[in-house]
């Protein structure tokens, strides 16, 4: 297996070569081996190839990428078990003299891999990969991954909590190679790899790229509703598209740093559900008007220490409030609380149009009309108090966010 | 630093960072004074030894940053890599990050810029030149420059900072691209961009380039290195008092100021003054890779003043002293960048440091790992094996030199004094 970290690697040339290919995007349990040869704030997912790299000493072509790559890529040729190592000198740009570079390093990429392997240019089989990788068309609404690289994990994750269609366009995933030339059969090898490399030089700049104008394809899409935007901890070329992405769009973003272990998703799920309210309103499924007598509303924060409640009338003022301890089971400390505004209203269940549950017990109150994470309801709520207001810091019995 | 001058810094560290979102304009004016200030009085102060060099190499620097102030119209902002021969025969000022962001760390104001960056998205990992920098200018204190010209060597910072700062400014980016490979069409590559940037400097400063003047230039950019090379020959076999600001300057004149007058004349002295020196003895003798954290007192304490150690030289000093021929300055310059030891593989600087470390008879390396500085982070165990199996027992130090709010100093002090303790039980 030749393992490959960067979407400028011709991995149809190593196709065409013989080689099974596989992208290291995985994430590990930690970083010891990997920092005891390099340094602790070194980026993660260089790190996390380094901790795979010294257990599965397979193929690996790494690209020049960024000083943690090219680190990366140090320590495993001075440790020397891979068995075929190489590293590509990446341009800049795509302008002819870099193109031209480009290209040899794919004939030196050849010659080595081929003379290790023993084997020949396969030109059908590079064909044929070539029009797999070739741009599928996006016509529904869709959500998109941009920034640093997302972990396979992290990938599966994020697909399984969004209600889209989600694309990964971080800089590994939106490896779309242009249409084939027209003639491509009757090329020569030199002619083919001179294609090849401008095609791989005109994909999608990353940050890594001098001229970085080209990456407005990625969010300028009419069917796209909203960015996950992700960094990779220690890794410094996406805050700045971050930084400017900001500026051209204004469409909905979430931005999530990750250290490609499994340690950061746990917290990501609460801002994810967050940003899914943000991007399509929950409408609250209120009872039909006759079948309630009564008309007031009530908010129930189940939190790992105390459970709030607070109830409002129809002219949006509070009536009634009750802080109760949540003991083991939820739902009983959620009815305590409910059972106390009640006496202090002199009212029961049906005195209410609407109940809605937040915070980490949300989901286990069968009372409550619907479920909302507190990421909104504290944005709602401070914005009921105060519009002005624009950071909020929610100092809990689990947690403290901002 | 005396007292009295520490409650200087202090107080003007405190105005500054309390006007900056004012008043940019002022503070801005204001570090041009004090520059310009400290520049004259070094220019004034008649010192001996290596002191001698360093007050001229600092008046000239302080000088330089206070006109690119003045003149910003006049300043292309650069790397400390970038060739600046070009920009010294056309008589312009370069403005670069490692002289603003030290500058601003010893006048004790370097933390607003920091945190404003940060504040903007800059990732806070962030090499901390750059990150300063980037704060300097979006803060609106550092003023506009002609345009922007950087290497892709030798790190990732420099593509970052300086297309942010170009879009920021809305002024012209040049990028000299810089591949890892070393051959003939390489040298051409980087020769045809270089030419490139004297045609659009030409244009954009409306000024000719005199071809004798470049030629001129480079000669004295070779003569000065060709000096250099021989005082680290000499180095090695004696003992100086050099500073971290002692080194900071070397860095400056072999790189920025290389070609000018003031860098000559500054490793002529340099040059001089080793010749006269007494022959190396008792002190440890610590060769440095990397940044040196010139603002901290307690290693100022450690490595200038308690008579144990000394510095001898900076790996950045020595990371490119090949000849150039003044009759193709293009070339030359050009292979000034490809045989730069940051560029490529870590092989060539961890080589690099076996070799000068022998060279200057160290006793021991020290590796600094500057914050956020991931080239060097990463090759730090790798070049601590090998110089180690190589007999040259190298500390590996975790600081910054240029933001002093990522540094644990009490830890560093015991970590450098058991490093010390240890090279002493050695011997
Ligand atoms: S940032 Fe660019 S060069 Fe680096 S791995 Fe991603 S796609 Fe490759
Ligand atoms: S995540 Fe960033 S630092 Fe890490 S390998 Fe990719 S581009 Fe480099
Ligand atoms: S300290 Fe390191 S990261 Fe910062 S500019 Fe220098 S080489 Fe680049």
């Amino acid at each position: 297996m030749t393992g490959y970290t960067c979407k400028y690697t011709p991995v149809e040339l190593l196709i065409a070569l013989g080689a099974e290919t596989k992208i290291l995007n995985s994430e590990v349990l930690d970083f010891a081996a990997a920092e005891r040869l390099t340094h602790t704030t070194l980026c993660c997912h260089a790190k996390a190839v380094l901790q795979q790299s010294l257990k599965e000493a397979d193929e690996l072509v790494l690209v020049s990428c960024c000083d943690s790559q090219r680190r990366l890529h140090d320590v495993l040729k001075a440790r020397g078990k891979h068995s075929f190592l190489h590293l590509m000198a990446l341009p800049h740009g795509d302008e002819p003299c870099a193109r031209l570079q480009f290209k040899k390093e794919l004939f030196r990429l050849c010659e080595l891999y081929s003379s290790r392997h023993n084997s020949v240019f396969d030109r059908q089989k590079f064909i044929a990969a070539c029009r797999e990788a070739a741009p599928p068309a996006v016509d529904r609404p869709f959500l998109a991954v941009l920034g640093a690289r997302v972990s396979s994990q992290m990938l599966e994750f994020l697909q399984e909590k969004v209600r889209y269609s989600l694309l990964d366009l971080t800089c590994s995933g939106n490896r779309r190679l242009e249409n084939l030339p027209d003639g491509i059969e009757t090329m020569d090898f030199t002619e083919l790899m001179e294609w090849y490399a401008g095609a791989l030089l005109r994909l999608v700049p990353c940050m890594r790229m001098t001229d970085v104008a080209g990456r407005r394809v990625l969010w300028e899409n009419d069917n796209l509703q909203g960015i996950i935007y992700h960094t990779v901890k220690f890794c410094d070329y996406y805050g700045f598209d971050y930084a400017r992405l900001k500026k051209e769009t204004k469409l909905p973003i979430l931005k999530l740093e990750s250290d490609y272990t499994p340690q950061s998703l746990g917290q990501f799920a609460t801002r994810l559900e967050a940003f899914m309210e943000s991007l399509a309103p929950q409408r609250i499924a209120f009872p039909p008007k006759k079948a309630v007598g009564g008309r007031l509303f009530a908010g129930i924060d189940s939190g790992s220490t105390t459970t709030n409640i607070v109830v409002l009338n129809e002219k949006r003022e509070i009536v009634a409030s009750a802080t109760v301890r949540t003991g083991a089971n939820v739902e009983k400390s959620a009815r305590a609380a409910l059972e106390e505004v009640c006496s202090k209203l002199g009212t029961g269940l049906d005195g209410f149009a609407a109940i809605v549950a937040t915070g980490y017990g949300r989901n286990s109150i069968p009372f409550a009309n619907a479920a909302v994470t507190e990421i909104t309801c504290h944005a709602r709520g401070a914005y009921f108090l105060n519009p002005a207001v624009r950071t909020i810091v929610d100092i809990a019995g689990a947690r403290t966010a901002r | 630093m005396n007292n009295l001058e520490k409650t200087i810094v202090k107080t003007f560290g405190n105005i500054v960072t309390r006007q900056v979102y004012a008043n940019p304009g002022r503070v801005r004016r204001l570090l041009a004074a004090a520059y310009g200030l400290v520049g004259w009085r070094n220019a004034l102060l008649r010192r001996s030894g290596v002191e001698k060099a360093y007050t001229r190499m600092g008046a000239a620097l302080s000088r330089l940053i206070s006109k690119s102030f003045l003149h910003p119209e006049n300043a292309v902002m650069v790397n400390i890599f970038f060739p600046c021969e070009i920009l010294h025969s056309l008589d312009i000022i370069p403005v670069f990050p490692e002289a603003l962001s030290a500058y601003l760390v010893n006048s004790g104001c370097e933390q607003v810029f920091a945190e404003a960056a940060e504040n903007a998205d800059v990732p806070e990992s962030f090499c901390s030149y750059h990150k300063i920098m980037i704060g300097f200018a979006e803060t609106g204190v550092l003023p506009k420059p002609l345009l922007i010209a950087n290497t892709t060597l030798a790190c990732d910072a420099n593509r970052l900072s300086f297309r942010r700062l170009a879009e920021y400014f809305r002024v012209p980016h040049l990028v000299v691209d810089v591949p890892d490979r070393i051959d003939g069409e390489a040298e051409h590559y980087v020769a045809e961009q270089l030419r490139a940037v004297t045609a659009f400097l030409e244009e954009s400063c409306q000024r000719k380039m005199d071809w004798d003047r470049l030629c001129e230039t480079v000669s004295i950019a070779d003569r000065s290195l060709k000096s250099y090379r021989e005082y680290l020959e000499i180095r090695g076999r004696r003992s100086l008092p050099v500073t971290m600001s002692g080194e900071l300057y070397s860095l400056i004149a072999t790189h920025v100021l290389l070609g000018t007058p003031e860098s000559e004349n500054y490793i002529n002295t340099l040059k001089q003054v080793a010749q006269t020196a007494p022959p190396a003895a008792g002190k440890k003798r610590i060769l440095w890779l990397h940044i040196l954290p010139n603002w901290q007192e307690s290693m100022r304490v450690i490595f200038e003043q308690n008579g144990r150690c000394e510095i001898l030289c900076r790996d950045l000093t020595y990371d490119v002293l090949t000849d150039m021929d003044p009759r193709r300055p293009y070339e030359s310059m050009a292979r000034r960048l490809l045989h730069n030891i940051n560029n490529g593989g870590a092989e060539r600087r961890i080589t690099a440091a076996v070799h000068y470390a022998k060279k200057m008879r160290a006793d021991g390396v020290l590796l600094f790992c500057h914050w956020g500085c991931k080239q060097t982070m990463g090759l730090s165990q790798l070049a601590k094996s090998t110089l180690e199996a190589e007999g040259f027992p190298t500390l590996v130090l975790d600081g910054d030199g240029c933001d002093s709010r990522n540094v644990p100093d009490g830890q560093m002090a015991t970590r450098v004094n058991a490093f010390l303790e240890q090279l002493e039980a050695e011997k």
